[in-house]
């Protein structure tokens, strides 16, 4: 239908106003929610996701199309029952205690979103016991921890230790990144998943949801 | 090449950001000063004038020396004096391929090469070793550093522990008044956008107080961390500097303090920063002439690469980046030498090729000396039209002027091949190798070594790493 492969495209460019004026627009001729969704909006971030991975579109480009989505789902919402808008996950995600080092944490945290993640961010600088306070208080089934410091690294695995004390460690999935950290080193301290940038992060948590 | 006209204008930028935004210092005693110097202040957010930032490049001073424990490697910073020092703080080495975490052996390969080379002047803790407890690590690291070699040392200090093993050595090598010359130097960052964390305030606040330099290196990463072009990077870059200035300088007026920037744009298709890129490049030189500008001595570019290998990648990116900066009369280059991977790794065969390089490019750097000497004009007269040189007395004298002992290849292709026919990653290892098994340790007073190995080393729990015997 013209109208939803209209909406897709300017999802896909972050036309928000159109979108948004679009979507209505839809709603209004009768087509469904449930349709606009999934042949509009969730089809435009299918091929947002296949372009960044074809590295064809960049960072800013992705989230601008995401926020576009999150726009055009914001007319939806009343028209959708629960089940209908389907949340991945429910993430925590900071740097370890000690470590400052945030640029990379926040783009997964912003990717993550944008995938359709619910994301907390937590922040820098965050000790074992907080993220452990901030995964029961989130109810989140999935922890992303970065670390940018050999140093830091090892509070990678104290936040497991932590999770584990708190007896939390069965409800969430460990994600770990960070420049120094690599898969060898996320098997040895037992965390679920690794990814090496942003993209990879989006897919590993996508297989574990 | 920025014009007067462009920096100023860069200037009025920054200090607008100064005064209208203003700059959080995370530490409150920090904060406090600023208020108590009368600066408007809003919970840890600081707001600086045009005035305060004049006042203190008014006693910034232009210049100053440091000094080691050998009289030889006193190391001036400033006017068209230019300091070298070799890679710091990467966690990992890279061999060929393979990329493998780095040990107190590695640190201790990569201060040998330092000691040895004669383009190095300086030298910063290459590696952050991985087989030792992080504490423990870091007091043997700087044991190495301060035993190994006899050139200065650019302290690693990121926390308060580091900040006062710094205090302590220095007190051990010089002595009680120790402070009463610039004996401990360091690179502390801003944490961009606009902001100095906790660590960062003491340290300024304690090395100011004792009138140690501090050489201020925002690292605003284009897109993330700044804005994605690359004279907003400039911007950003030079108001963090300004407010570490006026700080340092409300401390202890007159403190040495270098201009530092290591900005860059990051790519947004991944939002690594690139430091292999031309934007880089011209990010640097901008750097170094904005801090020629105002006087003020520079830090900025190195040996940098996005390469994962000592490859032609890796040589382009390292020479455009260290020709960018010498050419502009950069005073201080972090990473001159054996950093790859984007500030990931050490690799010794770069470590090397970089050495040549910066001596290459020192030599290059020279001006034509124009004498009747070396115009020899008598000389072409008396060969005259179609004559040889080769027997001339001239020739004799100066035929090692510009004899550089090198193991670029020199030779034809069969030489070459005879030779064995090395790439230029396997020459610099056997270079490497070479140069290792001539080191010799400096000398260093003995009761002074007793007692930096009884600080560095007593309360670890990991035997001593024995670069040195005692
Ligand atoms: C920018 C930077 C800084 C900035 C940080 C600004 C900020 N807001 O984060 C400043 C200047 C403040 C800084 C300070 C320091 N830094 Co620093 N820094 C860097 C630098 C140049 C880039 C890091 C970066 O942001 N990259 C871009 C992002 C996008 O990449 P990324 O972080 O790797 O993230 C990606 C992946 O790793 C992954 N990922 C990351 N997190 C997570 C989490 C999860 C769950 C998942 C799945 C994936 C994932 O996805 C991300 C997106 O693709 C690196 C060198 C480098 N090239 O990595 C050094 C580096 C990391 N820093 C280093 C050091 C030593 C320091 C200091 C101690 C001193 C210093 N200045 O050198 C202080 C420490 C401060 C502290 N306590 O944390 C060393 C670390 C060595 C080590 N591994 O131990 C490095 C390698 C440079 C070096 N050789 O000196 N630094």
């Amino acid at each position: 239908m013209a109208l939803l492969d209209d909406i897709k495209q300017n999802v896909e460019v972050g036309n928000r106003d159109a979108v948004l004026a679009q979507v209505q627009q839809a709603l209004d001729e009768g087509t469904t929610a449930q349709d606009v969704l999934a042949q509009g909006l969730i089809a435009a971030m299918d091929i947002v996701g296949a372009k960044m991975e074809a590295e064809e579109m960049f960072i800013p480009e992705v989230l601008r199309a995401a926020k576009t989505m999150e726009a055009g789902l914001g007319i939806l919402r009343p028209h959708l029952a629960v089940g209908d808008v389907k949340v991945q996950g429910k993430v925590v995600i900071g740097t370890v205690k000690g470590d400052l080092h945030d640029i990379g944490k926040n783009l997964v945290a912003m990717l993550l979103a944008s995938a359709g993640f619910d994301v907390v961010d937590v922040g820098i600088n965050v000790t074992p016991a907080d993220f452990a306070k901030h995964v029961k208080d989130n109810d989140a089934n999935f922890l992303g921890l970065s670390a940018l410091l050999t140093t830091t690294m090892p509070m990678m695995k104290e936040t497991l230790a932590a999770l584990e004390t708190a007896g939390l460690r069965g409800q969430v999935k460990v994600l770990v990144g960070g420049a120094p950290v690599n898969q060898s080193f996320a098997d040895q301290i037992g965390a679920d998943g690794y990814a090496s940038d942003a993209g990879a992060a989006i897919k590993v948590a996508k297989e574990l949801a | 090449m920025m014009t007067s006209d462009d920096i100023r204008t860069v200037h009025q930028a920054g200090l607008r950001l100064l005064e209208k935004t203003g700059v959080v210092f995370k530490h409150q005693p920090t904060v406090d000063l600023f208020a108590s110097h009368g600066f408007e202040v809003d919970g840890l957010r600081v707001f600086m004038t045009e005035a305060h930032v004049e006042a203190a490049l008014a006693v910034v001073p232009s210049w100053f020396t440091m000094e080691g424990r050998n009289p030889d490697r006193h190391l001036t910073f400033g006017g068209d004096h230019l300091v070298v020092a070799n890679a710091a703080g990467a966690a990992f080495v890279l061999e060929g391929t393979d990329m493998r975490a780095g040990t107190m052996a590695d640190l201790s390969t990569c201060l040998k090469l330092s000691h040895m080379s004669s383009n190095v002047d300086m030298l910063g803790n290459p590696i952050l070793p991985q087989d030792m407890p992080a504490d423990e690590g870091y007091r043997q690291s700087i044991h190495c550093c301060l035993t190994m070699s006899d050139k200065l040392l650019e302290y690693p200090i990121a926390t308060p522990e580091h900040l006062q093993v710094a205090l302590d050595t220095s007190e051990i090598l010089y002595g009680a008044d120790w402070h009463q010359r610039s004996r401990v130097f360091t690179v502390l960052n801003s944490l961009s956008p606009l902001q100095f964390e906790e660590g960062t305030c003491i340290s300024a606040l304690e090395l100011a107080a004792r009138n140690q330099p501090i050489c201020l290196t925002p690292c605003v990463m284009g897109g993330t961390t700044g804005p994605v072009t690359t004279a907003g990077i400039l911007v950003l870059q030079h108001a963090e500097v300004m407010a570490g200035l006026v700080l340092v300088q409300l401390v202890s007026p007159g403190c040495p303090f270098v201009y530092g920037g290591t900005s860059s744009i990051s790519s947004m298709m991944t939002g690594d920063m690139l430091v292999g890129v031309p934007e880089y490049w011209a990010l640097m030189t901008a750097t170094v002439e904005i801090a020629n500008h105002f006087d003020l001595p520079s830090r900025a570019g190195g040996g940098l690469t996005d390469a994962h290998l000592p490859d032609m990648q890796a040589g382009i990116e390292c020479a455009m980046g260290l020709a960018s900066v010498m050419r502009t009369g950069v005073n201080f280059i972090l990473h001159g030498t054996g950093i790859i991977s984007s500030f990931n790794a050490v690799s010794f065969a770069k470590f090397v090729i970089d050495d040549e390089l910066v001596g290459m490019l020192r030599s290059r750097l020279k001006r034509i000396d124009i004498s009747e000497e070396t115009m020899a004009v008598s000389v072409i007269e008396d060969v005259g039209p179609g004559g040889n040189f080769l027997l001339e007395s001239h020739t004799y004298a100066h035929c090692h002027d510009y004899d550089r002992p090198s193991f670029f290849n020199r030779r034809k292709h069969d030489v070459w091949l005879s030779r064995g026919g090395l790439d230029i990653a396997a020459s610099a290892e056997k270079r490497a190798k070479a140069m290792l098994e001539s080191y010799v340790a400096p000398d260093l007073d003995p009761l002074i070594l007793r007692q930096l190995g009884g600080y560095c080393y007593g309360h670890c729990t990991v035997a001593p790493y024995q670069a040195v015997e005692e």
